[in-house]
């Protein structure tokens, strides 16, 4: 049993591109603001006109947890497994799993987006520490 | 304008797998909290509740089982345990516009047959087939990562917290374990409390297994079945009880703190500012005039949070608050003194707003003494300030 997101409507675009290795975000064409997740207008000028730019597979840990004891039986295999939110952009953060040694995670440490290739059709975003950048090397 | 007030409080015992449904619960609660009002049930002229799929109980159904000639007001409010300042509001609201005279509120749980709040896999019927995350409410981006209920995202909110209030976890740890442990001993004194007979010790709190970290089995809440209601009416309506009066009720909404707060542009601020501000004019009265208070404890960090997001400790400083200064019965702002839901049981924040009526009429089992001003406040900014 795997929990897999829907590829849903205002969505889609930002499925497909993890599909393809990369993260785009939802940008409003008229005033440049990112929003993430998905919005139908842009929430700042309330404009229709809305695009996806490209990011750097890139960010920093704003916070993170790591999950002991599952809440779903279709994470019991995986415990212990860390979680985050990633920011990737002033003002933009994703909910991720996180790729590292526990006692590692720091928050504000460095990140690279690592894509999970989970099925045929669904690819999943995890970050995993910097290699130069850990805290260890400090 | 006449002020509403509450004019009686009751509930069910508290319990895992009681022997009734939430229905049953419900309607004993409910006629308990007519009888200490001093009304009839047949009085019951308007009801509020709790939206679906929080509370299963409509309010057709009371109607119905209470066998009510008619309902002239009616509400519910969504948001889980945002919903209590919103059904007070609306029920206080009612009374003094004379769109009603005897509002009963309850909420009533039966997390044994109607799913635990804390699992995410109520649903699941068949172990082999894939789960669908839907976009709708976001859950698309955070479930596929194991990120699925709301003990993920306070864990997420703790660490966070301690990196902001520029503390080790261990230094956070000692502050929920001061919670945890305060309210068990709370509970140790209300024979209402499911852990009444339970005692904990720092030793028990620190040896309870980690759930997510940084947050351990002790530092979240019960899980159970109960059911509690009040009735609010106009000052001098009921005959009966002591009525305490509604100084002020307050909600508040802002973008991303629903669902689950992940994109809040900042996570350390459960609501803004001006909704306690605005809660303390509307009452009448100062955060220092605050003698007992009951704040919502899905977890431990939560009233650490609220102390400072109520103005009652700096922000950056409830954990400080919590260490230095305490929350037990000999410090000078009690909290959760009924044990919260950490350890009297869970209700969704409403049988803390019972334990402040119970405060103010000097019923509680662990009772503040003299005390006159009470919060009640949720992380959402979903509060009342209740009165003599």
């Amino acid at each position: 049993m795997r929990v897999i997101p829907e590829r849903g409507a205002l969505g889609a675009p930002y499925w497909d591109a993890l599909r393809e290795h990369r993260i785009v975000v939802q940008e409003c064409t008229a005033c440049a603001a990112l929003q993430h997740p998905p919005l139908p207008r842009c929430s700042h000028c309330l404009c229709s006109d809305l695009g996806w730019r490209e990011m750097r597979p890139e960010g920093t840990v704003y916070t993170y947890a790591v999950v002991h004891q599952a809440t779903h039986v279709a994470f019991l295999g995986e415990v212990p497994y860390a979680v985050g939110m990633i920011e990737i952009a002033e003002g933009v953060r994703l909910v991720a799993g996180l790729q590292s040694e526990l006692s590692r995670l720091r928050i504000g440490m460095p990140v690279r987006a690592v894509f999970r290739d989970v099925s045929a059709v669904v690819t999943l975003l995890d970050f995993a520490p910097l290699p130069a950048a850990g805290p260890d090397l400090i | 304008m006449t002020r509403a007030v509450i004019a009686g409080i009751g509930q069910t015992e508290f319990g895992s797998r009681l022997p009734r449904t939430s229905w049953e619960l419900a309607i004993e609660a409910a006629i308990a909290a007519a009888a200490d009002a001093g009304i009839e049930i047949s009085e019951i002229d308007g009801v509020c509740r709790f939206v679906s799929p929080f509370e299963n109980v409509t309010i057709p159904m009371v109607v119905r089982a209470l066998g009510l000639p008619e309902l002239r007001f009616f509400a519910e409010a969504p948001l889980g345990g945002e919903a209590m300042g919103a059904v007070m509001g609306q029920a206080a609201g009612a009374v003094e516009s004379g769109r009603a005279s005897n509002v009963l509120i309850y909420r009533s749980i039966s997390q044994s047959s109607d799913g635990r709040f804390g699992r995410a896999d109520g649903g699941v019927v068949d172990e082999r087939a894939d789960i669908v995350a839907p976009e709708i409410e976001n859950s698309s981006y955070s479930w596929p990562y194991g990120v699925m209920s709301p003990g993920h995202q306070f864990a997420m909110q703790a660490t966070r917290y301690a990196h902001d209030a520029r503390i080790s976890i261990d230094q956070l740890t000692e502050a929920l374990a001061t919670v945890a442990v305060t309210q068990r001993r709370y509970a140790n004194g209300n024979p209402r409390a499911i852990m009444r007979d339970r005692a904990m010790s720092r030793d028990d709190y620190l040896a309870s297994r980690m759930i997510t970290w940084p947050l351990r089995l002790f530092d979240y809440c019960l899980e159970n079945d109960g059911a509690v209601a009040l009735i609010v009416t106009r000052e001098g309506g009921a005959s009966a009880g002591r009525p305490v009066s509604i100084l002020a009720t307050s909600q508040s909404l802002t973008a991303y703190q629903e669902p689950l707060g992940f994109y809040q542009a900042d996570i350390g601020r459960p609501f803004p500012a001006g909704v306690a501000h605005r809660l303390y004019a509307d009452a009448g009265v100062t955060p220092e005039q605050i003698d007992v208070a009951s704040l919502y404890d899905a977890c431990s960090l939560m009233p650490v949070r609220s102390l400072e997001a109520y103005g009652l400790a700096d922000r950056g400083q409830g954990w400080r608050h919590v260490l230095e200064t305490g929350i037990g019965l000999d410090s000078p702002l009690p909290v959760n003194t009924h044990g919260g839901h950490l350890s009297e049981g869970y209700v969704h924040g409403m049988n803390g707003l019972l334990e402040a009526v119970r405060q103010l009429r000097g019923e509680s089992s662990n009772q503040v003494s003299g005390a006159a001003v009470a919060l009640v406040g949720a992380p959402g900014g979903s509060a009342v300030i209740l009165g003599e």
